[in-house]
């Protein structure tokens, strides 16, 4: 099967993500859009790697889900911080770093 | 001992004494650290005479002796080292000046008794000495430099004695910083000769002279008009001469000392050291001329009219020292160094008498209070007339042989220099009024009654006031204590005045015409590379008549004197009102405050007030640091607009990016 | 291959780290032992130095970023011996001063002083650019960080600016640093090296030699600060705390002047001979400017500010005079005027004292009543300011005009300008600090013993060094003369140059 496919879906999802994030207002549902444009990525460098033939990919591709891991950790604990603290759940409200 | 350890040890006392008494001034009580003083200049004066003796001893050709101290500042070529030149002419002053500053101490210790400053005043005074005698004993450029400067240090400190007077200490940084332009000048005219002659030392520069420049060169000319600057600075010169005026704020043994006995004579000894010079600069040699004549003449004048006893003096000082100018800058060298000796003697003494009569008057100054002092004071009185007559010129008092040395050599170099005799003559003849003048309004007259209190035995005690402004004094520092002493009842005083009068009246027997000869030959060796000293020898009988017209002149003006103040002490007033443009015009002292001021100080205060007000406003803090910061702001204020703060703004303007980037790798790959 | 210099540099710092574990009481201890020990090997460094050698002694020269050519070369010649023996004193007086009269928070305090004579005395040692540029910009982040934590009120605004300016000139030299060594490896196709001796064997060609030189002279010019460049000086001077003014104004503005001489003129001799007019009248505008500047200001720290502008351009001067007498002059002024300023700062620091904190003239006066022993410790300084002849200053100044004077007679006429203006400001200070009337606020006493033990050995050194100014001339002067005959060559060639174009 040609790369192009493969390229080519994860152009889409990758786009999915990005709409959803722009679009989207809740914290929450914008950290599944960024799992979904890291998973992309990683489709596209599982790709790269299997049709180039070295594996160099594949091993950047299992650091990014170890980076997106962290990354939803401190993602998911921010949420819940900022639920307890009675702060609207909301990024638009969430502007304090506003320069 | 050697001529030169001699040398050293003339500079050394003076200096230990002023730092000894710097030292203790807390540990010691008063009356050792005047002693201390007096003490040390003794000393030096002793190794001057110890060094006089060695000299003469000397054959006529072994008379310049050069002591080696230290390398001072030497390197990449300049030859600075710590070097003494001691030959008749540096050894003449060193007489002179540690001479009368003993005796100027021995009267400081009754004049000062109840300041409060008293050790502080002989500090200043002892290191005063030692700068003058580093001054007439330097052997190079950079230590008369330096000896130039330590003189106008000490004579700043010394003039702002009284340093809680605002006059004094305004009197003070005018006198310094004159002299700091006779410093530069004297630096300036160095690097002038230094280029050519690449040597500081004043022998070997003496001996290059006449290689490396020819006659009037234009650097050589440059250079000695320069050093003629520090000599004018220095010496009260025209247009360098207002702040001697205004030196008489510091205390009158200060004025007797500094401002009419050694420093002030200093450009007199420059020009007299630099002759090889200025006698391959002719043209350098005739502005010292001129100038010090135009110089007697204008100081002649103010004196006719000021109302201050000191000032009267400093004026008739600065007239002198024109003379002496004239003098050393026509080639009449032993002349003119000898009128600065016996000047040194008569003006000290007058000073003194000036300080015995203004503690009589509770430190009051303005002739309009005397009058009537006569009989108060007689031994001041006598040491006024002595002095007076010293300085009017009139036989057989010391001062007209100097004088008229001075004016018949004059005579006898000819051309346009009779002129300058003739005026010399002039001046004379003011010099007589103004002198009597000041003597007549004192002494003659109603007693005043101040010193109506004396001759009824007691001393006046007025309020302490500021003489030069008549605001009350701060009693706290100055002068006088309540128990002040005058010099009719001071042993000290009255000794040092005695030995100057003697002076004043018997030095003209060292060069009577015809019969003795003893500067002129003594300063023989200095000035034996000179073409004109030994040819510009007036005749014993030129001379004489000179005498004759000088003595003749003098008694005319004491005359025209005892006329206009003790017989009609109306017709001065008239004659004010006569004259009346005139008389303004001396009083205000030719305006030359008023020309100064308006040329340079309002100028610089200008420059000053346009740097601080406008320049660093508007161009350092408005356009560089203004500017700068604008630019910084502007620049923030555009990247500050981006951080809106909404997290999908930043989300949009990174896709936003990722989409240029793409969209550039993609056009560039094709 | 000695380590001499190396304690020099690090045993302040040393015991500086032993005192910031140390109560704030004692850290004051421990930092004036190690500037002490440090003063010691500079004082004998002056001594032990071998004044008929031309080259470099006590050198150090070991590897430190291989990758980079960077080595951590130090050593001492002519131009820094001097140099080196002044900043190990002021900083010592310094850390005295700081024992005597404690300040709050103590152990900051001494750490960020020993790190900046740590600084400065690698800048003076160094003999690699590398670390000669590192050097120069580390020195100045203690004083940043001491006028922010002990400065006066309006400090904020103060340390920006102050940063700001200099961070520009640090930059442009560590461009143009890095862009010397990298042209130099080019032209001469060798390996990357950032070695002083090394870099000097290559000549640039002349474009590229003056824009690195405006970089590095814009850099050194705004740290002494110089005419127009003098924006941050005025805020720094009025709120930085006092025993680090005196040691930043003594020895911080003479590394600048030293770069000159260390980097610019061995480095770039033609760029530094087609700038050498522009600088001069740079320099004797700065004189001028100065000097009116410090007679119209009545905070005596802005006095002494603006006075140090103005010597610091008679230092440019005599450097840019390109005559063996104006650097021999320069050389000397920069060591007199540091050790003059220094103790003048702590004699504003006692007046301030006595006057509720106030340094404005106006409302001084009559201090000489109640202390004449601090009255006279001020006069002797006051006059080796305005440079009188006998001081040490005044050596320094007459071979700096001479050397002008050489080069050119109207430049050395408006510099004396400045010499006479210095006597009107520095003695209109002195009369209006210590002599008039007492002022209202002035409740004067004498000098304190423990004040004493600062000013009093300063003030000797500056009246011995007065009596024997040879001693900072004579190691000079083959250094000097060494330096000066390669311009002197360039000169030459440079007139040839002009005269072989002109003459067909």
């Amino acid at each position: 099967m040609s790369i192009q496919w493969y390229l080519l879906v994860s152009a889409l999802v990758f786009c999915i993500g990005a709409g959803g994030i722009l679009v989207r207002r809740s914290p929450l549902v914008i950290l599944l859009c960024l799992e979904l444009m890291l998973n992309a990525g990683n489709l596209a460098l599982v790709a790269f790697s299997r049709a180039h033939g070295n594996q160099d990919g594949q091993i950047f591709a299992i650091i990014v889900m170890v980076v997106a891991a962290c990354e939803v950790a401190v993602g998911l604990g921010l949420i819940v911080a900022i639920y307890r603290r009675n702060l609207p759940v909301d990024v638009d409200e969430l502007r304090e770093l506003q320069g | 001992m050697s001529l030169q350890t001699l040398g050293w040890l003339i500079l050394a006392f003076p200096l230990a004494g002023a730092t000894i008494i710097g030292l203790t001034f807390k540990a010691l009580p008063d009356k050792i650290h005047g002693a201390i003083g007096t003490l040390a200049i003794t000393l030096a004066f002793v190794c001057s005479v110890l060094a006089l003796l060695k000299l003469t001893d000397r054959p006529q050709d072994a008379r310049e002796v050069v002591a080696h101290g230290w390398d001072y500042a030497s390197s990449v070529g300049v030859d600075a080292e710590l070097s003494l030149l001691i030959d008749p002419l540096s050894l003449m002053m060193c007489l002179i000046v540690s001479g009368v500053s003993a005796l100027i101490h021995l009267y400081s210790t009754g004049y000062m008794a109840s300041d409060r400053g008293y050790a502080r005043f002989f500090a200043y005074l002892n290191f005063f000495v030692f700068s003058m005698l580093l001054l007439v004993l330097a052997g190079n450029f950079l230590v008369l430099i330096v000896g130039w400067a330590f003189v106008g240090a000490a004579s700043y400190l010394l003039i702002s004695f009284w340093y809680r007077r605002t006059t004094a200490t305004r009197a003070g940084i005018k006198a310094f910083v004159i002299n700091v332009v006779g410093d530069v000048g004297l630096v300036l005219g160095t690097y002038f000769i230094f280029k050519h002659t690449r040597s500081l030392d004043f022998l070997t520069t003496f001996d290059r002279v006449d290689d490396v420049f020819t006659r009037n060169q234009a650097d050589l000319v440059a250079g000695c008009v320069l050093l003629l600057v520090g000599a004018f600075a220095k010496s009260a010169q025209v247009p360098f001469h207002t702040w001697l005026p205004d030196a008489m704020e510091g205390p009158t043994p200060v004025s007797a000392l500094i401002h009419a006995a050694t420093m002030v004579t200093a450009g007199v000894y420059l020009i007299a050291r630099m002759h090889p010079l200025y006698e391959q600069a002719p043209a350098a040699a005739d502005v010292g001329s001129v100038i010090g004549c135009a110089t007697l003449l204008i100081a002649a004048t103010i004196g006719l009219v000021v109302t201050d006893l000191k000032r009267v003096i400093a004026y008739s000082t600065m007239s002198q020292i024109g003379y002496m100018i004239m003098g050393v800058s026509s080639a009449a060298y032993a002349a003119g160094m000898f009128h600065l000796a016996t000047h040194a003697f008569f003006k000290a003494l007058l000073f003194m008498a000036a300080g015995s009569v203004i503690s009589a008057m509770a430190n009051l100054q303005d002739l309009d209070r005397m009058g009537g002092f006569r009989k108060a004071l007689p031994f001041t009185y006598g040491c006024f007339i002595v002095g007076g007559l010293a300085l009017a010129g009139v036989f057989p008092f010391s001062g007209l042989f100097s004088k008229d040395e001075i004016l018949s050599i004059e005579f006898d170099r000819g051309g346009w220099y009779v002129v300058l005799g003739v005026l010399g003559y002039l001046g004379a003849f003011l010099t007589a009024i103004y002198t009597f003048r000041m003597i007549f309004r004192a002494f003659h007259g109603d007693p005043v009654p101040e010193a109506q209190e004396l001759i009824d035995g007691h001393l006046h005690h007025g309020d302490p006031v500021n003489p030069a402004t008549g605001e009350p004094e701060d009693t706290e520092v100055g002068f006088p204590g309540p128990d002040h002493h005058i010099a009719e009842r001071a042993p000290g005083m009255k000794g040092a005045m005695a030995v100057l009068a003697v002076g004043a009246t018997g030095l003209g027997a060292l060069q009577i015409p015809g019969v003795t000869d003893v500067v002129h030959s003594f300063l023989e060796p200095t000035f034996e590379d000179s073409s004109l000293y030994a040819s510009l020898e007036p005749s014993a009988a030129a001379s004489w008549i000179g005498l004759i017209a000088g003595t003749l002149i003098g008694l005319a003006g004491i005359a025209l004197a005892y006329r206009l103040w003790v017989q009609q002490p109306a017709a001065p007033a008239g004659l004010q009102a006569r004259f009346a443009a005139l008389h303004r015009f001396f009083v205000n002292k030719w305006y030359f405050d008023e020309l100064i001021d308006a040329v340079i100080v309002r100028p610089f205060a200008w420059f000053g007030r346009f740097a601080r007000n406008t320049f660093e406003r508007l161009i350092v803090d408005g356009a560089i640091v203004g500017g700068t910061s604008s630019v910084v702001r502007a620049g923030s204020a555009a990247v500050r607009a981006v951080q809106s703060g909404f997290l999908r703004a930043y989300a949009a303007l990174l896709l936003l990016g990722l989409a240029g980037l793409v969209l550039y790798f993609l056009l560039s790959s094709s | 291959m000695t380590i001499h210099l190396s304690i020099l540099l690090f045993a302040p710092l040393a015991f500086a780290a032993i005192g910031a574990v140390l109560p704030h009481r004692l850290a004051p201890v421990a930092g004036l032992i190690g500037t002490l020990v440090s003063a010691f090997f500079g004082i004998a460094l002056l001594f032990g130095f071998d004044a008929s050698q031309p080259g470099l002694q006590y050198v150090t020269d070991d590897q430190w970023i291989t990758a980079l050519g960077i080595r951590y070369k130090l050593g001492v010649d002519g131009l820094s011996v001097w140099l080196v023996g002044l900043t190990t004193v002021v900083f010592a007086a310094s850390a005295l001063w700081i024992l005597v009269r404690p300040v709050p928070r103590a152990r900051g305090f001494v750490f960020l002083m020993a790190v900046a004579e740590a600084a400065v005395l690698g800048a003076f040692c160094a003999q690699d650019l590398g670390l000669f540029v590192l050097c120069f910009d580390l020195m100045l982040v203690p004083f940043l960080f001491l006028m922010l934590g002990w400065g006066g009120p309006r400090r904020r605004p103060a340390t920006i600016k102050m940063m700001v300016y200099t961070l520009v000139g640090s930059l442009l030299m560590l461009a143009a640093a890095v862009a010397t060594a990298v042209l130099s490896a080019d032209d001469a196709g060798g390996s990357l090296t950032f070695v002083l001796s090394d870099l000097g064997k290559v000549t640039l060609s002349t474009g590229t030699q003056r824009l690195i030189f405006v970089a590095f002279a814009l850099a050194f010019l705004i740290k002494m600060p110089a005419f127009l460049l003098q924006g941050w000086m005025p805020d720094a001077y009025g709120q930085m705390p006092l025993p680090a003014l005196a040691v930043f104004s003594a020895v911080l503005s003479k590394v600048a002047a030293y770069g000159f001489l260390r980097i610019v003129l061995p480095l770039f001799p033609d760029a530094t001979v087609d700038f050498q007019a522009i600088i001069q009248i740079l320099s004797v505008v700065g004189i001028v400017y100065g000097s009116a500047m410090a007679f119209t200001q009545t905070n005596l720290r802005l006095i002494l500010g603006y006075s140090s502008l103005a010597q610091l351009s008679f230092i440019t001067l005599g450097i840019f005079s390109l005559q063996p007498q104006g650097v021999q002059g320069a050389i000397l002024q920069a060591v007199t005027h540091g050790l003059v300023v220094a103790p003048l700062f702590f004699v504003v620091a006692l007046v301030a004292e006595r006057a509720d904190g106030s340094e404005d003239v106006r409302h001084l006066g009559g201090m000489a009543v109640r202390g004449p022993v601090m009255a006279t410790l001020f006069v002797v300084l006051a006059f080796a300011t305005l440079a009188i002849p006998g001081s040490a200053n005044f050596a320094g100044e007459f071979y700096v005009l001479l050397g002008t004077f050489k080069d050119s007679v109207a430049l050395a006429c408006v510099a004396f300008l400045g010499v006479v203006m210095a006597s009107v400001y520095m003695l209109r200070a002195y009369i209006r600090t210590v002599h008039n009337r007492v002022g209202h606020e002035v409740h004067g006493s004498e000098l304190s013993l423990r004040d004493a033990a600062v000013l009093v050995p300063l003030v000797a050194a500056v009246l011995a060094f007065g009596l024997y100014p040879q001693g900072a001339l004579s190691a000079g002067e083959q250094s000097v003369t060494g330096a000066a005959s390669t311009l002197a060559r360039v000169n030459a060639a440079g007139a040839n140059g002009a005269e072989a174009q002109v003459t067909p």
